[in-house]
């Protein structure tokens, strides 16, 4: 017994040995063989077992499988190892150099007006306003009469006019869209619009012969000018910052009875004076009012609609988008927006 | 408008702390917004009338002096003397000189600080006029000596009478009242809590004049007052100082004595008044009959800066001479040139009236004279003062050019037009709050009221006001609570923020989210966004093909060559992508979308009579579009090479992409009629049903030679106004096939004419109901092929929904499809020859 219990420990080591030293996976599996396999020198002692006494058999017999054993595990674990030094070599052959530029195309972008247009829907969407459209090519009721603008009124002469035919206009504000609005539904009505508006100014930094507005109406029982005050406060924080201040200047439009004019705070000097705010600490947004009485009795004589000016009152805004995108975006001049230079378009990607 | 200060404080007792700034400040926060203040006080703020009391040489340096001067009471001390270093040789103990205090910005732009100069202190400078930037003295150099009366410790703003700040306000609209000193003066008051003094108007008691007046009205309630009278023996000359300074403090130029009488009267109460030579306006026996008549159309009228017009008919004119006859004057805009005051005039005709608003902006605006008269009847003038402001005029004439003054004459009904009181407006109490969500006490409103000069009496409910005679804006319960928000301050307001969704009954909310997702898409596509002016010409839009008939025209715009309104977008994206390459930029993709505008008849008023609809009919049918353009490279060049430049099939995969976007399915592309402008191999029209949805492909080679690009552009430009927001289909869930199917290859050569279209519809036709799918993987033209043909190769995905096929299904669908090609359209079979 004892000299086969020898022969295994004496098999151990050895084939420790033979399977740390094997180069390759097949080499290996080939001394692997020569071990264990079914002609392996493991067998080979084994084949001694049939001239043992029963009572030697189990001793002898545990003594081979912790032999196997080791040997598997030491051949589990080289194979480990000479798979990784495998990878590990051909992982490093194709290192690559990740700091060279993506294959991509560049992401191109909105329009900075478009941007602004749709900051300014999302803040007024959130307050419940929804979104109405009027046509560019507008008549002079709608553009005009309905609000309370009558022909040979000195009103029609804060706007300089472009007229397509008699009585159609190039609408000169997006105000024509509450009238629009209004005829298609009764109070409460709730909207917001952005859209080109047209005057007849000659080009320069600050003027354009076409340029955009949004504008806001809400009418319903009870709306007074606390609320236009609140929206818009909710809307200066919510555009330049939670510290942003408003404050209202009287002013008039024909189609707002009080009428103001709306100041932000200026958000790049806190209010202390700055070049953007020209030292007043203060920079003129939009123009606001609660709707005249007249634009209801205008619309409902218009017809289809009742807007009673005794059950209900109602708040309207305008606001000027390329003069928001101008602070906003700290843009200098009103052409450059409609010249479509990738130098100026390419700066508005994020 | 611009406001003398000093004239202000002629009308309010405004107290003198109160500074141009403060008030300019107060008046914004009324409504009348300035747009520019002129303090010239400013400019010698710390510059003080002082005395040379001791000169005494500088002990280090030979060329300086050592002063001791008084500036009085200057800076708040009873008499504060001043150590003062001085280069000039021209002073004299005694003398009274202007001295710029420490803190002190001499006009000259620098600022005077105490220092020691060469040991010796001085606190102050002795200023010359090249300092103070006043014009020289001839032979005085150094210095600049005041006369001896000159009063120690006066600013020297007041001493030079350049004390007068002026305000430039912004007068809106609505208030015509405030064109005048007076207007001003009465906000002052109302906002200050003071009264106004009125200018003093007596009645000039009639002297012996020798000419007989008659004034005849013939347009009834245009002219609802005509006043006037005779001046006779008046000297007509260059006005006083005090008369010229104060119309050239705010701007104006004195002309003569009459004239600047009329206007600094009219600057003063808001009447404009006119001035006519009554020898040019008398008949031969002396008399002289005012005709105001309606002008008529085609009649001459010359100006006084000579400008001949052709009256348009219904302007208002003041007629001279029997009948009329002699256009005297566009009433309230302008006189002729042949009625005008010169030096020569010897006797003068006076008037005030009231002409109504309307007919003065017709005849203002229809010739474009745009006076200062015609700007406050445009806008309401205070019909109580028009007799008043003749008065006035007729005092300060006598006083300016001498002369006595005839009888006030008067039109029929005028006496009584210039007493009318405005119709009383109820204000209950409840109006303020629903307005403006808060209110002042009543004590304030009522404050506010008499303020206003508003009249007011108060019952159990509210006020029964009745508006000033200047104040025609003022009609509803709203307008009067603007009045008291306006002057008792919108600061009061407290805010309240409304949430809430209000249902709306358009479809604007789904079409900005369409547009966003759409916007976005192409900006990942790297697309920039353009916005082009929606007007053009009909020159540059018609190389584009849009239809000549239906271009909506404009009025043009100042300088520009425009006249139409886009009929698409496609010219202006082009004009960009040329802009862009000539900045050496050789990828460009752009997109715009916005509405265009085409003639349509049928959307016009005179088609839709007298319906509501009518009032918002404009003629004109305004629908969305997308267009986009690119040229240059598929993708970024990159360090890897291999840079393909873009071709048709590149923008339309970007198109196609766009369809899955909008949910436009089973379109149809065709390529007829290719527009001139176009590529004519590579272009087709995108067609549903028999809607025509859009177009896409390449340029003309010449058009793109024309922009100057060296690379092929593409195009596409599609209808959005087809999408319909009112009504959505949302999409529905289906089953997939649970079954797994197979693929199957073709290869076939047919004639080019048939196209890939064809092709795909006919393969799915025949493989019914198994061919699920096509995709083309292949297409060869050349020399493997004979002239005229194409081979395609495409794989088609057959599957059944209920069950895996078997062998058989799939041979039989296979033969069917290859048969049915065979039979169609000839094709030849790969592997079958």
């Amino acid at each position: 017994m004892s000299a086969i219990l020898d022969q295994l420990r004496a098999l151990e080591p050895k084939g420790l040995a033979a399977l740390s030293k094997a180069k390759s996976a097949p080499e290996l599996q080939e001394t692997k063989s020569q071990f264990l396999g079914k002609k392996g020198e493991l067998s080979e002692i084994l084949k001694g077992l049939k001239d043992l006494d029963a009572a030697s058999r189990p001793v002898v017999g545990a003594e081979a499988n912790r032999v196997r054993d080791s040997l598997e595990k030491a051949y589990a674990a080289r194979l480990q190892d000479l798979e990784d030094a495998e990878i590990s070599g051909r992982l490093a052959k194709e290192g690559l150099d990740l700091s060279l530029p993506g294959r991509r195309r560049k992401l191109g972008a909105k329009h900075p007006l478009t941007q602004v247009r749709s900051h300014l829907y999302g803040i007024f969407q959130e307050l419940g306003f929804s979104i109405a459209s009027g046509p560019e090519v507008e008549t002079e009721f709608c553009n005009f009469e309905a609000l309370n603008v009558p022909a040979d009124h000195p009103a029609r002469d804060m706007q300089d006019t472009l007229y397509c035919s008699p009585g159609i206009v190039l609408r000169t504000q997006t105000s024509s869209v509450q009238i629009r609005a209004m005829l298609l539904q009764p109070p409460p009505i709730k909207v917001v619009a952005a859209g080109a508006v047209y005057r007849n100014d000659a080009v320069d930094a600050t003027h354009s012969p076409m340029f955009h507005q949004m504008e806001g109406l809400y009418v319903d029982k009870g709306v007074h000018m606390g609320h236009l005050r609140g929206t818009l406060e909710l809307f200066a924080r919510r555009l330049m910052g939670a510290n942003t201040k408003i404050r209202l200047r009287p002013s008039f439009f024909p189609f707002t009875e009080p009428s103001v004019e709306v100041d932000f705070s200026c958000a790049f000097c806190s209010g202390k004076g700055c070049r953007v705010c020209k030292q007043s600490g203060w920079i003129e947004i939009l123009g606001a009012g609660m709707v005249n009485p007249r634009v209801f009795t205008q619309v409902s004589k218009a017809g289809g609609v009742n807007y009673d000016s005794s059950e209900v009152t109602g708040f309207a805004f305008g606001i000027g988008i390329e003069r928001v995108a101008m602070l906003f975006y700290d843009i200098n001049d009103i052409r450059l927006f409609y010249e479509n230079d990738l130098r100026f378009l390419e700066q508005f990607r994020q | 408008m611009k406001i003398s200060l000093n004239w202000i404080r002629e009308l309010v007792d405004l107290p003198t702390t109160v500074s141009a700034q403060e008030l300019g400040d107060k008046l914004t926060f009324a409504g009348f917004e300035v747009e520019g203040t002129e303090d010239p006080a400013k400019d010698f703020a710390k510059i003080f009338v002082g005395q040379i009391l001791e000169i005494r040489p500088h002990p280090n340096a030979d060329r300086l002096q050592v002063t001791k001067t008084s500036v009085g009471g200057a800076s708040g001390e009873a008499d504060t003397v001043l150590d003062i270093v001085c280069g000039a040789r021209n002073i004299q103990v005694g003398q009274k000189i202007p001295v710029a205090t420490v803190g002190a910005t001499v006009p000259a732009g620098f600022e005077i600080k105490a220092s020691k100069i060469r040991g010796e202190a001085s606190n102050g400078m002795l200023c010359s006029t090249d300092e103070l930037k006043l014009p020289a003295i001839p032979g005085v150099d150094g210095i600049f000596i005041l006369p001896a009366d000159a009063k120690v410790g006066q600013p020297f703003a007041d001493f030079l009478g350049r004390n007068d700040a002026i305000l430039e306000l912004k007068v809106t609209p609505n208030r015509g009242d405030a064109l005048s000193h007076l207007g001003i003066a009465r906000e002052v008051a109302a906002l200050y809590g003071l009264s106004v003094k009125e200018p003093g108007v007596r009645s000039v008691a009639s002297g012996k004049v020798a000419t007989h007046v008659e004034i005849l009205n013939q347009v009834g309630a245009a002219c609802p007052a005509y006043f006037g009278r005779m001046i006779e023996g008046v000297k007509v000359g260059p006005s006083p100082d005090w008369l010229k300074n104060r119309l050239e403090a705010i701007g104006l130029r004195s002309i003569n004595s009459v004239v600047d009488v009329t206007s600094l009267v009219m600057l003063e109460m808001g009447q404009p008044l006119h001035a006519f030579d009554a020898a040019t306006i008398e008949d031969p026996r002396g008399k002289i009959t005012i005709t105001v008549r309606e002008g008529k159309q085609g009649e001459l009228f010359s100006t006084i800066s000579h400008r001949k017009l052709e009256l348009l008919g219904g302007e208002i004119v003041i007629g001279a001479g029997s009948g009329g006859k002699i256009a005297a004057a566009l009433g309230g805009v302008m006189g002729s040139d042949a009625t005008e005051v010169t030096d020569q005039t010897k006797n003068i005709f006076l008037e005030s009236a009231e002409f109504a608003p309307a007919l003065v902006r017709k005849a203002n605006r229809g010739h474009v004279l745009l006076t200062d008269a015609a700007y406050r009847f445009e806008r309401g003038i205070d019909p109580v003062r028009t007799k008043a402001a003749l008065e006035r005029a007729t005092e300060l004439l006598i006083q300016v050019a001498g002369g006595s003054a005839g009888p006030v004459i008067a039109s029929a009904g005028s006496e009584a037009a210039s007493q009318r009181v405005a119709a009383k407006v109820a204000l209950p109490f409840s109006s303020i709050e629903r307005v403006l969500g808060v209110a002042p006490e009543k004590e304030r409103v009522e404050s506010i009221f008499r303020g206003l000069g508003i009249g007011f009496e108060r019952s159990a409910s509210g006020w029964s006001c009745t508006p000033p005679s200047w104040r025609g804006d003022l009609e509803l319960a709203e307008d009067l609570v603007e009045e008291v928000g306006r002057i008792w301050g919108f600061d009061h307001l407290v805010s309240a923020l409304p949430t809430g969704i209000v249902p709306f009954k358009g479809t604007g909310n789904e079409e900005e989210k369409m547009l966003e997702r759409i916007r976005s898409f192409l900006a990942a596509q790297g697309f920039f966004e353009a916005v082009n002016y929606a007007f053009s010409s009909r020159e540059q839009e018609s190389l584009f093909g849009e239809a000549n008939a239906s271009f909506v025209e404009m009025q043009g715009i100042q300088g520009k060559e425009f006249n139409i309104m886009k009929a698409g977008l496609l010219a202006g994206l082009f004009t960009n992508l040329a802009h862009n390459t000539q900045r050496r930029r050789r990828d460009v993709r752009l997109f715009e979308t916005r509405s265009v505008f085409h003639k349509d008849e049928n959307l016009s008023a005179a088609k839709l009579g007298n319906s509501p609809k009518a009032k918002m009919a404009t003629g004109v049918r305004e629908g969305r579009r997308l267009a986009f353009v690119l040229t240059g490279a598929e993708f970024d060049e990159d360090w890897s090479g291999g840079e393909k430049a873009a071709d048709v099939y590149a923008l339309k995969g970007i198109l196609e992409g766009l369809m899955d976007i909008v949910g436009w399915r089973g379109l149809r592309y065709t390529n007829e009629n290719p527009p001139a402008w176009a590529h004519p191999g590579q272009c087709n029209r995108l067609v549903q049903g028999k809607l025509e949805l859009g177009i896409f492909g390449r340029a003309h080679p010449r058009l793109e030679k024309r922009l100057g690009l060296s690379a092929p552009a593409y195009f596409a430009e599609i209808d959005l106004s087809r999408l319909n927001f009112a009504d959505p289909k949302p999409t529905k869930f289906r089953p997939y096939d649970k079954h797994l199917g197979v693929d199957r290859d073709f290869s076939i050569t047919i004639s080019d004419r048939v196209g890939a279209q064809a092709v795909r519809e006919l393969v799915l036709k025949l493989g019914k109901p198994l061919a699920k799918n096509l995709e083309f993987f292949d297409v060869y033209r050349g020399e493997r092929v004979p002239a005229g043909q194409v081979s395609y190769a495409f794989r088609v995905e057959l599957a059944a929904e209920d069950h895996t096929l078997t062998d058989a299904e799939i041979s039989a669908a296979h033969s069917q499809i290859l048969e049915g090609l065979q039979k169609e359209l000839s094709a030849k079979i790969a592997g079958l020859e």
